[in-house]
């Protein structure tokens, strides 16, 4: 068999040796190089709404790195399977602007094994960390934090529903409003976002491939569902020195449309994306955001 | 050939502080049934409008915005910086996408040709031979609107008007044909209503140009109607230039108006301070029929403020400019001596304060309604039954477009034959009416927002419809009936095409009725969406027409003239979640669209 398809093939139906504490949590590592060529960066800022410069936008450097992140989870050494891994947060460390079509130096890890809850048997959370230099020069650290579940946790009270113990849609509020809109993320997204991004997860691509997966529709990329929320707010956005921390809520099903409020507090920029007042959503749906970013200009 | 006559600001006097109300803006609360009473629970548009708030005007902005409305058109442009997108996204959303020709916002596109196209369309302008102004050579840019006959449930209802019991049968699917194919409208008035839609675009078009760019530029604005050019080569052209395709043609779109614009020369420029400009745009964005006269017609279930007669009038010299306005402005488009507007215009005056007026109102109001019976009594029975009686209950239902309420109305009309007399084709007459009845609405609208008190929404409105002339008219082609004008002009052959209801008053309209131009769900049944500006508006480069603010699946949510602040917000301060929307990118805002300057 073909090796690469050998490793996709370990990536989801291999036998996982499964994580009885957190300190059996491998430390693992991967190495590489990426470039995207103008095109695919023009073609990747138009789909999330953002003008095409002369920067690599905000969120490339992670997608560039996903051949590693995968060559990481298909390792045997590996304790979870790639199947129903979700991912909760993400932060990005920007020292400095990349220019668009620059070789990336990446690598990229797994660690920080910690409990999702106080009771390790609901599942883990790890943080998958890329660290991107070009030229030798580090230009900055995006990290992905993601949730493990255990079989044992019922997905309806958690991950696709938003955490429960995740505070509601107030963790960033309170900042002088300065924008506010719908923002539409059409039925075919997740298919044009995936071959743009080389993310062809089944659940992004449509309803009946996202069904068996326990989603009755296709959700969104969150990767795509931040570049969109950040692209509302991109003049707002320091261009170096940037901190951003954003927390994955609730999946956005395809076709779908989402509300972003993006909020300025002393030197913080907040910024939400949730659902629309006027679809029908239960009171409780309704105060779980999509996605809450808090970004700050500085390191964090 | 025509001079405008110079316009005054007046001044409204709001009335006793007791009577100082405005329009209730809370939100619905949980578990309560949301009315038109209600603030909108979000908005979702690409519209650069939105829900907004009348910002007050001081009297200086306000005499410098009425002075605006009467400028001689431009004799010819100088170089000037290039146009910038954002640029152009303001000056489309003033000329095209706030005009007020609610029943119709998407029954045009506009195509914006580039300094070089816009050469070779002076070319062509010249060679088709424009009667109304003279060609411009430099302008920077040029506006070509595209205008496709007006298509509503309306207009749809009207197929089945007019026809005789048991040759409906074929008289009505023939009529229905003859209208997708050929656009024949069912009535003379349907079509006078996509020229009057055409004037006021026309009219918003130069205000446009000047708002948008402090001043520096203005348009020469062309709407006699191109279908009779002395080239016709020309023409054709033309349309390839615009890129009309033959889809286009079938769906009715012809070009309408033609707007160069340019950088003004120094001695014709209306400088305007940047704080005016930004706030008269922000104004036009804010406007709005105001059909309510509260105390007057306010529904049952109304909030207070609506039921409460104000102390307080329209000034009889509010009304003088506003009719000087109207003239400056049908003389102005179709190019003849001033004096001679009031000859070809014909105006009634009939509200309450006029000697008679009460009963002629109330005649008015019998004529229209012994029509709508009419239509429901000769309504094709099996066209009817097989819709579940939607045919009548819309007929019935659509007797609220004719409520006349107003301190001042006036309705207007023209006479075909005296038009022709003139040397004027009469389709023009009419667009030229349309934008006369926008400039003078704009008159009482600036009063009506200038010194706006604490406590108030504004100070006065104005309702243009056209319900009634086309009720009128549907009696005239199918039931005998006489012109609502023949009273006055009956030797004159007169035409009615608008009512004007002048409002003073301090309370806006109910939200609800803005709300159902901008939500798709609530959407009026005689009224078109607001849309977007990738909806209507195109950029000629490179041979192909690109939509205006379209990035992947992002389109518009920029609210123009948005610094301004006029947003809607409840009472406790809270804004309409969507409402205040998110500017486009400072990348794209501010690229240049044909990247290179205007050089003569």
């Amino acid at each position: 068999m073909n090796p690469a398809m050998k490793k996709h093939l370990d990536l989801f139906f291999a036998t996982r040796p499964g994580l009885r504490a957190a300190a059996e949590f491998p430390s693992m590592e991967a190495t590489g190089e990426a470039r995207w060529d103008a095109e695919r960066v023009a073609a990747y800022a138009a789909i999330c709404g953002l003008p095409a410069g002369s920067t690599l936008p905000l969120l490339v450097p992670q997608i560039a790195a996903a051949k590693l992140h995968l060559d990481l989870f298909a390792d045997r050494r590996f304790p979870f399977g790639a199947l129903g891994i979700v991912h909760v947060e993400n932060r990005v460390e920007l020292l400095a602007p990349i220019p668009a079509t620059a070789v990336l130096e990446l690598t990229a890890s797994v660690g920080n094994c910690r409990p999702w809850r106080p009771d390790s048997s609901a599942g883990w959370l790890f943080d998958l960390r890329t660290d991107v230099s070009v030229a030798g020069v580090p230009k900055g650290t995006w990290t992905a934090t993601i949730l493990a579940r255990s079989g044992r946790d019922d997905p309806k009270s958690s991950g696709r529903e938003g955490s429960k113990e995740s505070p509601v849609a107030g963790d960033v509020v309170g900042g002088l409003l300065l924008r506010s809109a719908v923002v539409t993320a059409p039925e075919n997204i997740g298919r044009r976002y995936g071959a743009i991004a080389s993310d062809r997860n089944p659940i992004h691509q449509h309803a009946l491939l996202a069904k068996p997966f326990g989603f009755k529709r296709a959700i969104a990329h969150g990767l795509w569902t931040l570049a969109r929320t950040l692209g509302e707010a991109v003049d707002d956005l320091p261009t170096s020195d940037l901190s951003l921390h954003a927390r994955f809520k609730k999946p956005i099903f395809l076709p779908g449309r989402f509300l972003v409020e993006v909020r300025k507090k002393e030197k913080e920029l907040q910024l939400l994306a949730q659902g629309v007042p006027f679809e029908k959503t239960s009171e409780r749906g309704r105060a779980i955001p999509h996605l809450a970013v808090t970004v700050t200009s500085g390191r964090g | 050939m025509s001079e405008s006559k110079a316009l005054r600001f007046v001044p409204i006097e709001p009335p006793p502080n007791a009577e100082r109300v405005r329009r209730p803006a809370t939100f619905a609360a949980p578990g309560e049934k949301r009315g038109r009473y209600h603030l909108p629970e979000a908005l979702d548009s690409s519209s650069p409008i939105g829900f907004r708030t009348r910002p007050s005007l001081t009297r200086a902005e306000a005499e410098r915005a009425v002075e605006m409305l009467s400028l001689p058109r431009p004799t010819g442009f100088v170089s000037g910086p290039v146009l910038r997108e954002e640029e152009l996204f303001e000056e489309s959303t003033l000329g095209i996408l706030v005009a007020r020709q609610s029943t119709n916002f998407r029954g045009h596109r506009s195509i914006v040709l580039g300094p070089e196209d816009s050469a070779r369309a002076a070319e062509l302008l010249k060679k088709m031979g424009r009667r109304e102004a003279p060609v411009l050579d430099g302008a920077a840019y040029t506006h070509v609107i595209l205008a496709r006959p007006y298509v509503t449930p309306f207009t749809k209802l009207l197929t089945f008007i007019g026809h005789r019991p048991g040759k409906d049968l074929w008289t009505v699917p023939l009529r229905a044909l003859r209208k997708a194919v050929f656009h024949t409208p069912d009535i003379p008035t349907i079509s006078y209503l996509t020229e009057l839609h055409i004037g006021v675009l026309a009219d918003a078009l130069e205000r446009a140009s000047v708002v948008a760019s402090e001043g520096r530029r203005r348009a020469q604005v062309f709407l006699e109607p191109f279908d009779r050019p002395a080239d016709p080569e020309a023409l054709a052209a033309f349309e390839a230039l615009v890129g009309l395709r033959a889809e286009d043609r079938r769906a009715g779109y012809t070009i309408a108006i033609v707007a160069q614009v340019g950088y003004a020369k120094p001695e014709e420029a209306f400088p305007l301070e940047k704080s005016t400009a930004r706030k008269l745009g922000a104004m036009l964005c804010s406007l709005r029929s105001e059909r309510i006269q509260p105390g007057v017609n306010a529904e049952e279930q109304a909030p207070a403020p609506y039921k409460h007669r104000q102390a307080m009038d329209v000034p009889e010299e509010l009304t003088v400019m506003a009719g000087r306005a109207a003239y400056n402005a049908f003389a102005h488009f179709l190019n003849i001596p001033r004096e001679r507007t009031k000859d070809l215009l014909l105006l009634e005056r009939m509200d309450v304060l006029t000697p008679g007026g009460k009963e002629r109102l109330r005649g008015v109001r019998h004529e229209l309604e012994e029509i709508t019976d009419l239509i429901v009594k000769h309504l094709p029975k099996w066209a009817d039954f097989a819709t579940g009686k939607a045919l009548s209950r819309n007929t019935q239902r659509g007797k609220k477009a004719f409520a006349l309420a107003g301190q001042r109305i006036y309705l207007g009309g023209l006479s075909r034959r005296e038009v022709e007399r003139e040397g004027k084709r009469f389709p023009h007459a009419v667009r030229a009416f349309g934008a006369a009845a926008a400039r003078s609405s704009l008159v009482v609208e600036i009063a009506g927002c200038t010194e706006i008190p604490e406590g108030c929404d504004l100070l006065a409105g104005i309702c243009l419809m056209a319900g009634p002339v086309n009720q009128n008219d549907i009696g005239k082609t199918f039931f005998k009936k006489r012109d609502l004008l023949s009273g006055l002009y009956g030797d004159r052959d007169p035409t009615s095409l608008l009512v004007w209801t002048l409002k003073a008053k301090t309370v806006a309209d109910p939200i609800g009725n803005e709300e159902q131009l901008l939500n798709p769900a609530r959407k009026g049944a005689l009224v078109d969406l607001r849309p977007g500006p990738h909806d209507v508006i195109f950029v000629r480069q490179s041979g192909t027409n690109t939509p205006l603010r379209s990035l992947g699946p992002r389109r518009n949510q920029e609210r123009a003239f948005g610094d301004v602040g006029n947003f809607v917000v409840s009472e406790d301060g809270r804004e309409i979640p969507g409402n205040r929307g998110s500017r486009w990118p400072e990348g794209l805002r501010t690229q240049a669209l044909w990247g290179v300057e205007v050089a003569r």
